[in-house]
């Protein structure tokens, strides 16, 4: 195309001053005559004009004037309009300004290609330049208005930003959420995605309280309802987590159902990190780190609480450190903050093994591993709360272990050191009901201890303090006695009731105390099961009775069963079973030797768990006795259920057996339910030769009583067996 | 028949505004400058087969030839952008057949304009 320029009158000269008091435009054309007619009307209307022959110069003059309102000639030569609005548009400023394209009216593909290129308008040609400034005005006004909305809308996602708060609007009927630029931010959903359904922003909640965000939006909307909720969400990422606080509120129709909700979301990460700080330094010790005598405080009321409501028992120690001031006087204060430093690592390190310290072996209390605390008080005070124990033996165990564990020694500024503890202990609600008296009390029996010689532990009261050592030692004494043969097992036999001969003997465990001679069961089994010793004790006893019994066999003494006595703890806490086939593979018996009495109180509970327990004992292929028959609480409707062998006659029914006929029938009705049921029927505590003859009139199979034999040693037991040679005496008619 | 139409002049000379320079005066010395050498460009091109410039020029003219109230040249001008738009040289050939008598019609008018202003 040769080059044609259709005026040789340029019309651009230089360009007036910029009058910041008038709009601005820019004219382009190239045709001068169309521009001169122009500059006049626009000029009277109060516009300041600039003028342009072609796109090139339209983009330079748009740059260095920046101006309001661009009008745009369609075909221009070195460049035409359309591409002069593309690059105009691509810059900041021309991003919005208001652009009027002039084109011939029969041009429907111009007018097209004008609109895809980004002008505002157009006008045809050709031009009534006397209309020209009313819609010059009109688009300038039109851009005031878009301006202003633009600027608001700025400040507003600007306010937004700066208070990392956004808005939102949910459309109920539709399911579709609207949500400003901060939300997008916070939510990292990509700035140009302004609106989605709201399950779009609930799948940002932390999975943990997604359901329950979700739930208490839905019941707003239902109930038409404000709302707050804080909740976390994630951002952009998994490790992007905001702690976010929504509020929202109904919008309803004329009939009060909710058609929208209308909300926010503040991130309010920050302002909780600064609660938290806020209330760390209030209820924590900068020292050590540990909760201070505020915190103590509070929790010490929930426990009270709670020990109130379920009759728990708890106990608070207060312990000091012995000689701390020295510590410090010689190795100055950064020492002694690390000594205190050292120190509450290790309380609370004996804290969290005092689970298995306080209930030992298979013993839990129920609620001990959130209710504990360690707080330090002051100076070198510390106060361990045990928020659950289950008798004060419990308190003194972890006070044994604190003051182990502190008398270790310290590495401070190289230097070694060895502090002792003083403990003081009061136990709630012997020692007060009160946070106030169990404070005070602990303290008291602090200095009690120190009065006593530091390094030790004091209950506040003596009958505890006497009791708890008590049991205390009694309890390290069992311990030891199982482990060092300090038990034995004593035998009485079971005589068949028609030919007198033994058919089983009952295996009874005795404690040979060194001081106090031999203990009998009653008075060392409960501390057994309260403090599951009961475990390691009845492995003892299985295995000695297997052992024995295996024995007396291999000695052509006789095949016979022998009885242990098992606790319902032992099945409960233990591990029942493999404890029994431990100790029938060990000595290579029978099973049908080893029979296991049990009480009914295994039922007390749950009567499908001891079922179950009781076939599983039977799939070993043992004997199970049913002890201490007719006393227990239990249905009879349940007695065809048990996989058992055999019955037990208590020997409360056979004690009067002679002399009362209510028992007499009581027995007979026992021994005939038994054989119904084909159950073997076994009568305790015979200790004459009518209540001999009663039973043996109502058919009972087995007896035994001192009437044949006390519980005899070993040895005896075995004269015993020797002596069956002969032909029983006393089971004969007599 | 005049190629003028007067109410086309009389609507520039109501944009004259008081103080200034003879706006009719400027558009019609405007309209005399350019008009001939585009004229000339649309023959050439018509000649030679260069139909874009065909269609710039009469585009141009198009428009100029309105504002001095030159309708039928305009008219004409229009006919030849359009048939260079659809690449018919023939009729282009064919509309340029005394054109340049047709601009000069014009350009008397506009030049015994003048003289009667002065």
């Amino acid at each position: 195309m040769k080059p044609f320029s259709p005026s040789s009158n340029k019309a651009v000269a230089s360009d007036p001053p910029r009058d910041h008091n008038r709009p601005m435009v820019l004219l382009v054309d190239d045709d001068v005559s169309s521009l001169i007619m122009a500059e006049g009307p626009l000029e009277d209307a109060g516009i300041q004009v600039v003028q342009a022959n072609d796109g090139v110069e339209a983009i330079a003059q748009f740059k260095k004037h920046q101006p309001d309102l661009v009008i745009m000639d369609a075909v221009m030569p070195n460049m035409d309009g359309f591409e002069a609005i593309a690059q105009i548009r691509q810059t900041e400023l021309g991003s919005h300004v208001p652009i009027l394209m002039t084109t011939g009216l029969d041009d429907l593909d111009s007018i097209t290609r004008a609109y895809d290129e980004g002008a505002t308008d157009f006008l045809t040609k050709p031009i009534n330049f006397f209309i020209l400034p009313y819609r010059v005005q009109y688009m300038l006004r039109s851009k005031d208005t878009a301006d202003e909305l633009r600027s608001s809308q700025s400040r507003l996602d600007n306010a937004q930003r700066i208070a990392r708060l956004g808005h939102w609007e949910w459309d109920i009927a539709s399911d579709t959420a609207t949500w400003s630029l901060e939300i997008a931010r916070m939510f990292g959903f990509d700035n140009r995605l302004l609106y989605g359904s709201m399950e779009s922003l609930f799948s940002k909640v932390d999975p943990s309280c997604r359901k329950e965000v979700r739930q208490n939006t839905e019941l707003a909307v239902e109930s038409a309802n404000s709302i707050t909720l804080e909740f976390d969400i994630f951002g952009r990422h998994e490790s992007d987590i905001r702690f976010v606080r929504l509020e929202a509120e109904p919008k309803l129709d004329s009939n009060g159902n909710c058609t929208h909700m209308l909300g926010t979301v503040q991130d309010i990460t920050e302002s909780a990190h600064a609660q938290k700080h806020i209330h760390d330094l209030a209820y924590y010790d900068l020292v050590t780190g540990l909760p201070n005598r505020a915190q103590l405080r509070e929790n010490l009321s929930q426990i009270l609480h709670w020990s109130e409501r379920q009759e728990n028992q708890f106990a608070l120690l207060f312990l000091d450190l012995d000689h701390f001031k020295q510590v410090n006087d010689s190795l100055g204060h950064d020492a002694g903050d690390e000594l205190l430093k050292q120190v509450s690592e290790r309380l609370a390190a004996v804290l969290r093994e005092s689970d298995t310290l306080s209930f030992p072996e298979g013993e839990h209390a129920d609620n001990s591993e959130s209710n504990d605390t360690v707080a330090r008080i002051g100076g070198d005070e510390f106060v361990v709360l045990l928020g659950c124990i289950n008798r004060p033996e419990d308190a003194a165990r972890v006070a044994e272990r604190i003051a182990e564990s502190v008398r270790e020694p310290y590495l401070l500024a190289d230097v070694e050191v060895t502090v002792t503890t003083t403990i003081g202990i009061s136990v709630y609600p012997e020692d007060g009901r009160d946070s106030e008296s169990l404070m005070k009390h602990a303290d008291v029996a602090m200095y009690h201890a120190k009065e006593n010689g530091r390094n030790g532990y004091q209950f506040y009261s003596t009958d505890i303090h006497e009791h708890a050592l008590s049991r205390f030692s009694m309890e390290r004494e069992l311990k030891h006695a199982i482990t060092e043969q300090g038990l034995t097992l004593l035998y009485q036999p079971k005589l068949d009731v028609l030919t007198g001969r033994t058919v089983g003997v009952e295996s009874l465990v005795r404690w040979n105390h060194p001081e106090r001679g031999e203990i009998a069961p009653a008075d060392f089994i409960p501390l057994a099961e309260e403090t599951g010793l009961i475990m390691p004790l009845g492995r003892w006893v299985l295995n000695e009775a297997a052992r024995q019994v295996q024995e007396w066999k291999t000695q052509g003494l006789g095949v016979f069963s022998i009885a242990v006595n098992c606790s319902p703890v032992q099945f409960t806490q233990g591990n029942m079973i493999r404890d029994i086939e431990d100790a029938i593979i060990n000595n290579n018996i029978d099973p049908n030797l080893l029979e296991i009495e049990l009480t009914e109180n295994l039922f007390l509970h749950n009567i499908e768990n001891g079922i179950e327990l009781l076939n599983n004992l039977k799939e070993l292929g043992v004997q199970i006795a049913l002890d201490g028959f007719g006393t227990g609480i239990s249905s009879l409707s349940y007695l065809k259920r048990l996989p058992v062998d055999k019955i037990k006659i208590d020997r409360t029914f056979v004690k009067e057996l002679h002399h009362d006929k209510g028992d007499e029938a009581i027995v007979s009705a026992i021994v005939t339910l038994g054989h119904r049921l084909n159950l073997s029927i076994v009568a305790e505590g015979i200790e004459n030769l009518e209540q001999l003859n009663i039973l043996r009139k109502l058919n009972c199979n087995e007896v035994q009583g001192y009437y044949f034999s006390y519980p005899l040693s070993h040895s005896d037991f075995t004269q015993w067996l020797e002596d069956q040679e002969d032909p029983p005496a006393k089971t004969g008619t007599g | 028949m005049s190629e003028l139409e007067q109410s086309a002049l009389d609507a520039v000379r109501a944009l004259q505004r008081p103080g200034s320079p003879d706006l009719l005066g400027r558009v019609l010395a405007i309209f005399i400058d350019d008009t001939p050498k585009a004229v000339e460009t649309i023959c050439e091109a018509c000649e030679s087969g260069d139909l874009d410039t065909v269609c710039f020029a009469s585009h141009a003219l198009k428009s100029s030839s309105v504002y001095v109230g030159a309708i039928q040249f305009s008219t004409r001008m229009a006919n030849i952008e359009s048939a260079a738009r659809e690449d018919n040289l023939m009729m282009c050939r064919e509309l340029v057949v005394g054109l340049k008598d047709h601009t000069q019609r014009v350009l008397d008018e506009i030049l015994a304009l003048q003289d009667r202003a002065a």
